[in-house]
């Protein structure tokens, strides 16, 4: 276990959203965060990404509190996707992963043998490579959200969060991102913690799923332990059937309705 | 000790050509793609023969091949004054306010990541102008090196007046906009009334520099007195030129690559504010080039800051020494100043920016 809190309080706008928080990212695994709107799920990704400082408590990267590191140390060690870039305008596909190399670079080392290497392979490995000397703004949403990981990936970071890194895509793109994910972590063993919305794909592509709800843990484990219908009714207020993914045996909820919304929608006046 | 020189093989058709230059000890690399030094090279060129033009034309022309021959002393003996006291100091005078504004505009736009910010628009250059103006009026005797020193704390000033107000916690652009522009009109009254409370009637160009910006009458003195600021702030924005790159990506990317993001968002901005400083010392608010340089460099060579940086100082230069040769000439022997020439060209070109963002963009 690489990444740990301690007793952590994360506030938002002077609202407390994360209270008294002790969780521990396995190694090596897919973790993923789920949660209503307003559960605490990006909010603790900032928080572990050091883009939010605790009001209590602390993150830990390697038993070492991330409030004493060094920055360009840790981001050495752990690269953050935010959720929904903004798009800095004319920078190219190429440009944008190389930023990747900063925390690598300084004033007399700019582009080394390495950060060559380093980029041409985040490139490779998020097919970007053709796309290379396009700029972001000719991009599809799709391809965009690749050039962003690409820049992630050339941090080379054994540690990546990611917040909501399929949000805006459409369902084929939203695949792509979480194969290559997948992907990364099973041939590389990087630690993936990233927040979804959409349950099946967290259950399909979890080690580890940690629902929270009003900023505490709920629920915490494997996807087959965490995605019941009791605890999805609990944490989404949601009316569900479990079944088994018939592909991957992962739970699969289908939703019946609301307690308080699809039903009445239907008997109410059209 | 060993150095190579690699170009990339993979290179996919229509990308550009760049090579890296290393050294194994010390250690040192950097990347330059080979477009960029052919268009600073050109740019150099094309500055030249501007600069060569504009000390030919005037009052009384001189021929480009006699002022060539003048610079390096074969020329007439009575060209000598007219070219190397009167004309020439002014023309690199033109061309340092202009790599100046042009190299603090791209800094300021890569910061607020907004095409429409420059010192003369989000009020940097205002905050510049009445400092300069309050020494010289209420220190007449300050000496000449210490006005851009002025001049720079007070677009130091406004510079931080302006992020507090309008451009933390990512505004609108136009927000950014309309609080620099109200800070100019502030600023500009101010240099009014502070002018006004002079009892000798000040020199009409004095006032014109002022208002409007002007090289009338500047030469080597001004030259020291804003050359050593230009050669020491534009290398330091060059080799800062990476966190500029990052910065521009927003706050969290930022900080998640791992910049100091406060730390290194306030040494840009005070490099900017103090090329800014020393340009508006000497020449006043010449309007617009801080605008148009930056967006003519990254056109010609793409985003990367280190690149922008030096293609966008040359460009500035070479719009002020142009503007500064037509503002001689258009209506002689009565000359406009430089900076009306400028916004002539530069507030259109600032409204189909504005137009351009603001399409796309919600508005304030």
């Amino acid at each position: 276990m690489r990444l740990h809190t301690r007793d952590l309080d994360l506030t938002y706008d002077r609202d407390p959203v994360i209270t008294d928080l002790t969780v521990q990212i396995p190694e090596a695994q897919i973790t993923v965060l789920v949660g209503a709107n307003a559960s605490g799920k990006s909010t603790l990704l900032r928080g572990l990404a050091r883009l939010l400082r605790p009001t209590r408590g602390a993150v830990y990267l390697d038993g070492r509190a991330l409030a004493q590191m060094n920055t360009k140390h840790i981001a050495r060690t752990m690269s953050v996707l935010p959720q929904g870039p903004d798009l800095p305008e004319g920078v190219t596909v190429r440009q944008l992963a190389a930023n990747g190399r900063y925390p690598h670079q300084g004033l007399a080392r700019q582009w080394s043998h390495h950060d060559e290497q380093a980029v041409a392979d985040a490139m490779a490995a998020t097919g970007t490579t053709e796309l290379a000397d396009r700029p972001l703004d000719e991009l599809s949403g799709g391809q965009r959200q690749r050039a962003w990981i690409a820049m992630t990936l050339a941090q080379e970071a054994e540690v990546m969060l990611l917040d909501e890194p399929t949000t805006f895509l459409d369902i084929a793109h939203q695949i792509d991102i979480l194969d290559l994910l997948h992907e990364l972590n099973e041939r590389d063993g990087r630690t993936i913690v990233m927040a979804l919305h959409d349950l099946n794909q967290a259950a399909r592509y979890a080690h580890r799923i940690l629902a929270l709800h009003r900023g505490r843990v709920a629920a915490e484990g494997p996807p087959n332990q965490v995605i019941t219908e009791q605890a999805v009714r609990d944490i989404f207020d949601l009316d569900v059937r479990i079944i088994q993914d018939p592909t991957t045996g992962a739970p699969l909820c289908i939703p019946i309705s609301s307690r308080t919304g699809t039903r009445r929608h239907r008997s109410g006046p059209t | 000790m060993t150095r190579e020189i690699t170009e990339d093989l993979r290179r996919p058709p229509g990308a550009r050509r760049w090579r890296a230059v290393r050294l194994a000890r010390p250690e040192i690399s950097f990347r330059i793609e080979l477009h960029t030094l052919w268009v600073l090279l050109a740019f150099g060129l094309v500055a030249t023969v501007a600069l060569v033009v504009s000390v030919a034309v005037g009052e009384f022309p001189i021929s480009p091949a006699e002022v060539v021959r003048t610079v390096v002393g074969r020329g007439e003996p009575q060209h000598a004054f007219i070219v190397m006291e009167l004309r020439l100091p002014r023309a690199i005078v033109a061309f340092a306010v202009g790599a100046a504004l042009g190299a603090a505009g791209v800094v300021f736009q890569g910061l607020t990541r907004n095409g429409l910010a420059a010192p003369e628009i989000i009020g940097v250059a205002a905050g510049a102008n009445l400092a300069a103006v309050v020494v010289i009026v209420i220190l007449p005797d300050t000496p000449l090196a210490l006005l851009p020193v002025a001049a720079m704390a007070g677009a130091l000033v406004a510079t931080a007046l302006v992020y507090r107000l309008a451009w933390r916690g990512g505004t609108s652009p136009v927000r950014l906009i309309l609080v620099g522009i109200a800070m100019t009109m502030i600023g500009h009254a101010l240099v009014m009334a502070v002018v006004s409370t002079i009892d000798e009637v000040i020199h009409a160009s004095q006032l014109v520099i002022f208002m409007a910006g002007s090289v009338y009458g500047k030469g080597w003195p001004e030259l020291t007195a804003l050359a050593p600021w230009i050669l020491v702030l534009l290398p330091l924005a060059v080799g800062w030129a990476r966190h500029l790159d990052v910065l521009r990506l927003g706050d969290h990317p930022a900080r998640g690559l791992g910049a100091h993001v406060e730390r290194e968002r306030f040494a840009l901005m005070a490099i900017a504010a103090g090329l800014a400083g020393a340009a508006v010392a000497i020449a006043g608010p010449v309007g617009f080039v801080g605008l148009m340089a930056p967006h003519i460099a990254r056109r010609l060579v793409g985003a990367a800051h280190a690149a922008v940086l030096p293609v966008a100082a040359m460009a500035g230069g070479t719009i002020v020494i142009l503007a500064d040769a037509l503002a001689r000439t258009l209506f002689a022997p009565v000359e406009i100043p430089v900076g009306v020439m400028t916004a002539i060209v530069g507030a259109p070109f600032f409204l189909v920016l504005l137009f351009r963002i603001t399409s796309h963009t919600p508005g304030p």
